[in-house]
């Protein structure tokens, strides 16, 4: 991930203008692909983008959705500082559900009720960080690119949460295929809005990343190994563990997302229930650049714009996926944005030459 | 099992292996030659996607299929170009950008897909490329209905893998393609214009992952349906690696990966004790499991996937 490092240099004020004018370049170019296509982009600007911060209840709305892309955009974050990258958000978000699912229609469920929450949200992070940890191992024992088997295994998740669905865990009271209901749901934090725990654990999540990445030994020397810290010795690092050990963190948020979502608000397994919430973890990760602060922001806006894309699609006809136009064109604008502005971009190949 | 081991199960297989491995030879073709050079194309399967889309929108609107194709390979070339202006000219991580284009691209083709035809469930459609039946060959028994009886887009392929491999093995230009890919500062040094090839490489690829895309919505269905190429991109990056960079090697593995998909179609229709799910999974499944036996200890090209900076010698 060379090109976050020049993302991180600079001044503060020059790389949240940066930031600012990728996303106003990237909804102009949007605004042309609408009018091109005959859509009033102020009007469907204005449910993607103003309509989401209009009540509490869409505030509501926008967290839930918010949770997943943060908690997710953690675990990538982690991946990234070692210059890794672990796209299969959207595989491990299933096993996380499918864990969780597993879990929750138990008959220890029924026997505990809400109790049997955190039990399943390890029972899930277990469940995810095994999924990632496949990239993990391939990489560290056969050298498998981890961008090409996490994505492969993302098409082996869905099918398998399919098959779980359709077979083991289908509820046999209904003709849909999906589980049973979940014994208990997250609980909500207001009354009368759909807002719930699971947004207390999400920010739980960046407060860790933050103490592991700036407190701690461990997040030391990840940052070792991405580069983005000059290091005289490099020994007493081995490369592989970290790197396995990073896949498996990564996973283990990704699958905490997958049960959040499950049993938060969708309460029972069913097919799609990843979503975008994978590349859109990400995104946020990319948008954020790894801060912990700005991968939060990054998810509050990403939450957003996927309530606004659900009413603009309902509103204007435009599909919600053209959210993920979007999305890419603001990390392509900002990435575009450092290389011409960002101060020090020569600087840092230069150091990065001398590391090789 | 009896039913699969007999020669009326198995030749149409290998037919429908051939023609289902075509997309993965334009893809991973193309991407050998890319990689070659040093630029490993993640966005493959996002050029494939766009070239999907927009080769069956100008087959359907003009009528002509030949027009779909072009206009199939312009649409990835056009879209490599834009990738490279970032990954080369602007020198910004290729993993990065190539996700952030698929991302847009399936996006994009949703998007523009249903502001053109509406949600409806009586999908457009257009004629699927004629089959051409080489005169004698296609009259060997079991090899010509296995081999000579596709469509036009099915021996392009094939003799497009044939010429990149020679251009790559016996002409200067592959020779500098291999110095860039292997050491770009001393192929610099050795006047190879590093970016100039890099360049030309990449939009290759994109070129090349056009038709691909065009004989997805094309040569087998005649319509596009969402996220159609469902990950075949990727599955020829990996096709690229078992190769080891070698044209004639990705088409023989195309073709094995292509079998594979016919098999899990045919697997599924004969009603296999086994949950659909299990097939629909199988070609990723297959995948995986090849790049770990097969992929291991292969050299990749020594620069591959890193920032050429020509100020910085």
């Amino acid at each position: 991930m060379k090109a976050i490092d020049s993302m991180r240099s600079g001044a503060l004020l020059r790389r949240v203008g940066i930031v600012l004018l990728s996303v106003l370049a990237a909804l102009a170019l949007g605004a042309v692909f609408l009018i091109i296509l005959d859509v009033n982009p102020f009007t469907a600007y204005y449910y993607l983008l103003v309509r989401p911060f209009s009540s509490l209840n869409s505030i509501g709305e926008m967290t839930i959705k918010m949770v997943p892309i943060l908690i997710v955009g953690i675990g990538v974050s982690f991946t990234f500082q070692t210059k890794l990258s672990n796209l299969g958000g959207e595989g491990q978000i299933c096993l996380g559900a499918i864990g969780m699912t597993l879990v929750g229609t138990s008959s220890f469920a029924q026997a505990v009720g809400g109790w049997y929450i955190p039990v399943g949200m390890l029972v899930a992070a277990l469940f995810g960080a095994c999924w990632a940890g496949i990239a993990g191992f391939f990489k560290t024992r056969f050298k498998a690119s981890e961008i090409i088997t996490t994505l492969l295994l993302n098409y082996i998740a869905v099918q398998l949460l399919s098959w779980c669905v359709y077979y083991p865990l289908r509820d046999t009271a209904g003709n849909i295929p999906q589980s049973a209901p979940v014994a208990a749901t997250l609980p909500r934090l207001i009354d009368g809005n759909r807002m719930n725990l699971g947004l207390v654990i999400a920010l739980v999540c960046v407060l860790v990343y933050w103490v592991v990445m700036k407190r701690t030994k461990f997040g030391y020397r990840l940052r070792v190994l991405g580069g983005s810290i000059k290091a005289a010795t490099f020994g007493g690092i081995s490369k592989k563990k970290y790197y396995l050990i990073v896949m498996l963190i990564s996973g283990a948020f990704a699958g905490l997302a997958g049960s959040i979502e499950l049993a938060g608000t969708q309460t029972r397994l069913l097919e799609g229930l990843a979503g975008s919430y994978g590349f859109d973890g990400v995104v946020a990760s990319l948008l954020g650049m790894m801060n912990p602060l700005g991968v939060l922001l990054s998810s509050v806006l990403l939450g957003a714009l996927s309530i606004g894309a659900e009413t603009m699609q309902v509103r204007t006809g435009v599909s919600s996926l053209f959210l993920n136009v979007l999305e890419a064109l603001i990390v392509l604008f900002i990435l575009l944005g450092f290389s011409f502005f960002g101060s020090g971009s020569r600087r840092k190949s230069k150091k990065e030459k001398e590391g090789e | 099992m009896d039913q699969i081991f007999t020669a009326a199960f198995l030749v149409p297989l290998f037919a429908a292996g051939v023609r289902m491995g075509a997309p993965l030879v334009f893809g991973s073709v193309g991407d050998v030659l890319s990689e070659k050079t040093g630029v490993m194309n993640i966005a493959l399967e996002g050029e494939m996607l766009i070239a999907a889309l927009l080769s069956f929108m100008a087959a359907y609107s003009s009528g002509s299929l030949l027009a779909g194709v072009l206009v199939g390979g312009f649409a990835g070339l056009v879209s490599a170009l834009v990738i490279a202006f970032w990954g080369i000219s602007r020198r910004q991580d290729q993993s990065v950008v190539g996700i952030m284009f698929n991302i847009f691209a399936l996006g994009f083709t949703n998007f523009l897909y249903r502001a053109t035809f509406g949600v409806r469930t009586d999908r457009a459609g257009v004629e699927i490329l004629a089959t051409i039946k080489i005169p004698v060959l296609s009259d060997i028994p079991y090899i010509g209905e296995i081999f000579f009886q596709h469509n036009i887009l099915v021996y392009l392929a094939f003799i497009g893998a044939v010429a990149v491999w020679f251009v790559m093995k016996y002409t200067k230009f592959g020779l500098q393609v291999t110095a860039a890919g292997e050491n770009p500062k001393a192929a610099a040094a050795a006047g190879v214009n590093v970016v100039r090839l890099r360049y030309t490489g990449y939009m290759f690829s994109g070129f090349m992952a056009g038709i691909g895309g065009a004989f997805l919505s094309l040569g087998n269905v005649g319509t596009f349906t969402e996220n159609m190429t469902s990950g075949r991109g990727f599955i020829c990056l990996a096709i690229t690696i078992l190769s080891r960079w070698n044209p004639l090697f990705a088409v023989i593995a195309a073709f094995l990966f292509g079998t594979v998909e016919a098999l899990q179609l045919r697997l599924q229709a004969m009603g296999a004790d086994l949950p659909y799910q299990f097939f629909v999974a199988l070609p990723y499944i297959v995948t995986l499991i090849s790049l770990v036996i097969f992929g291991r200890n292969i050299r990749a090209p020594k620069d591959l996937g890193n920032v050429y900076n020509k100020e910085s010698r």
